[in-house]
């Protein structure tokens, strides 16, 4: 065998083994992908940074489209909000907290009840349609097929999506791409994704300690219709993602009163 | 014997054909929604809903009903600034909702108010959320269902990744015990690697040759096959009522506010006197 074509052999079962490696290499995000896709879990965290406004005039409610939108509450803004997100197959349970308001989406079977727990400074109430009483409401499938599972809020459901893979997703969802890892002096180590969107630049590292995810932060910027560039930043601070559904939320609150869906 | 079989197989093919063709009313609507001058008149969801459309301006007269299935109500309870108030408001059905005229858009407050916004305002991060500019466009399309019949309608959408939806089949289906025929339309919605995520379906009702209703349906192929919404035609015609596409007279038209000094002021300028 010539040299030269050695040396081309060789670099092909390089390269081979190399993309092998690559392709085949156990990230630690992977686990949290499985979870994700078998919809089992229970998720606690905070959002450090407050949701972007929408607008200069956000003064509306709570109530959000598919996800549990905050960002156009303005007493909400500047806030952190706490949420809990728990799913086991079809029942599945998000909560917003934010001040002595939570915001609360209780999903089982095929019926889904929206409600808020309010603690009024001495106990919690919790209003669906009226205090005390919640009324079971159809699932938004379309709007889960279109803009993929909700866990929470918009910024946590837009990084946990971004670890799908895209043959799940709708073409309004951001796609992102697996594009490095490495340590940190803090002993955390990390992975990095980075959107394919045109005309904008996002990332997102998501944190671990050991195998388990501790945190998530993403940036993205742009340039406006002026010419100046714009910006966002999000932090997560996860205090557990484990993979056991947390029963106790997926379950109607004692002493409510629950209302069959209208026909 | 043979050429008995073929000529039964032929009438039968025949017949068939003429049972489960798309009717023949849908060529009829199709030519009344693509000729640019329709009324419309339909309920859907929680409203009464009419589109009048002719020489490029549009009116859309929507009568909400009063529903309280949503939480919603549990944080007006809480805090009234927290309610969807716009939602739950009920309209006089003769006091028009929003109007669309060579490039400018007109939201009503009564018939005595209204708000103007241009085309190239509407995404203006200054334009206050609750006079609601960013579903002005979906209001004054043609709803989804009947832009299956009118897919170049300047304001309907598609979901993104739809295709245009098309003719599959016609039958026969019994609607709270009543039998209907039924042509059956439907769009693919692709994922963003080209696989189909679901099949939105729309099938139209006719009873005696005349479209009643339309259900849109989602279906998945693994077991998610729902009705997502229900809607009942009223009337749809190239005939348009006296003055509906008409600003009602004394109504006075403000700027919408987008931030100026006006705006911030809360002095809304007055721009139009009908």
């Amino acid at each position: 065998m010539k040299l030269s074509t050695f040396l081309i052999l060789l670099l092909l079962i390089t390269g081979i083994s190399c993309s092998v490696s690559e392709n085949a290499e156990a990230r630690n995000s992977d686990t949290y992908r499985n979870l994700l896709k078998n919809k089992t879990y229970t998720i606690k965290y905070v959002d450090i940074t407050p949701e972007p406004r929408i607008t200069n005039k956000d003064k509306i409610h709570m109530y959000g489209k598919n996800s549990m939108d905050t960002s156009q509450s303005s007493f909400l803004l500047n806030s952190q909000t706490e949420s809990v997100a728990v799913a086991d197959g079809n029942n599945r349970y998000e909560e917003i907290k934010c001040g002595d308001f939570t915001q609360c989406r209780l999903q089982i079977g095929t019926d889904q009840y929206t409600f808020v727990k309010y603690f009024n400074g001495k106990k919690v109430d919790i209003y669906g349609n009226k205090k005390g009483s919640i009324t079971a409401d159809n699932i938004n499938e379309l709007a889960y097929k279109m803009q993929g599972a909700s866990y929470g809020s918009s910024q946590m459901t837009r990084y946990l999506n971004a670890l799908l893979p895209n043959d799940e997703k709708s073409m309004d969802m951001p796609s992102f791409r697996y594009v490095g890892s490495g340590w940190l002096d803090n002993g955390l180590n990390y992975e990095d994704y980075k959107s394919d969107a045109q005309g904008i630049f996002e990332a997102v590292r998501y944190y671990f300690n050991g195998y388990n995810m501790v945190k998530i932060a993403a940036v993205q910027y742009w340039t406006n219709a002026s010419g100046i560039m714009e910006g966002n930043k999000t932090i997560i601070k996860i205090n557990e993602f484990s993979p056991t559904p947390d029963q106790s939320y997926l379950q109607v609150p004692q002493g409510v009163k629950v209302n069959a869906k209208k026909k | 014997m043979k050429m008995k079989i073929v000529a039964l197989a032929l009438t039968l093919s025949t017949l068939a054909a003429n049972v489960y063709a798309e009717q023949p009313q849908a060529t009829e609507l199709r030519n009344i929604l693509q000729s640019g001058t329709y009324y419309v008149e339909y309920e859907l969801n929680y409203a009464k809903k009419i589109l009048a459309v002719q020489d490029n301006r549009r009116m859309d007269y929507t009568v909400y009903k009063k529903d309280n299935s949503f939480a919603a109500m549990g944080l007006s309870l809480i805090n009234p600034f927290l309610a969807i108030g716009s939602l739950f408001m009920t309209n006089e059905q003769k006091t028009p909702t929003t109007y669309y005229e060579a490039g400018k858009f007109y939201q009503f407050e009564g018939k005595k108010k209204a708000v103007m916004a241009t085309w190239d305002q509407l995404n203006n991060p200054n334009l206050d959320p609750m006079e609601g500019w960013g579903s002005v466009k979906y209001k004054l399309a043609l709803p989804e269902e009947l832009a299956v019949l009118a897919p170049e309608d300047m304001f309907s959408e598609r979901l993104s990744g739809s295709s245009i939806p098309v003719y599959v089949e016609s039958g026969k289906e019994i609607l709270d015990k009543k039998e209907f025929t039924y042509d059956k339309y439907s769009a693919g919605i692709k994922s963003k690697t080209g696989k189909i995520l679901f099949n939105k379906d729309y099938y139209f009702y006719y009873d005696k040759g005349e479209l009643k209703y339309i259900y849109t349906r989602m279906n998945d192929g693994t077991g998610i096959d729902i009705i997502l919404q229900k809607m009942e035609i009223k009337k749809i015609t190239q005939e348009l009522p006296e003055n509906i596409l008409k600003i009602p007279k004394g109504c006075k038209v403000y700027a919408a506010g987008i931030g100026d000094m006006n705006d911030l002021l809360d002095k809304p300028v007055l721009i139009e006197e009908y």
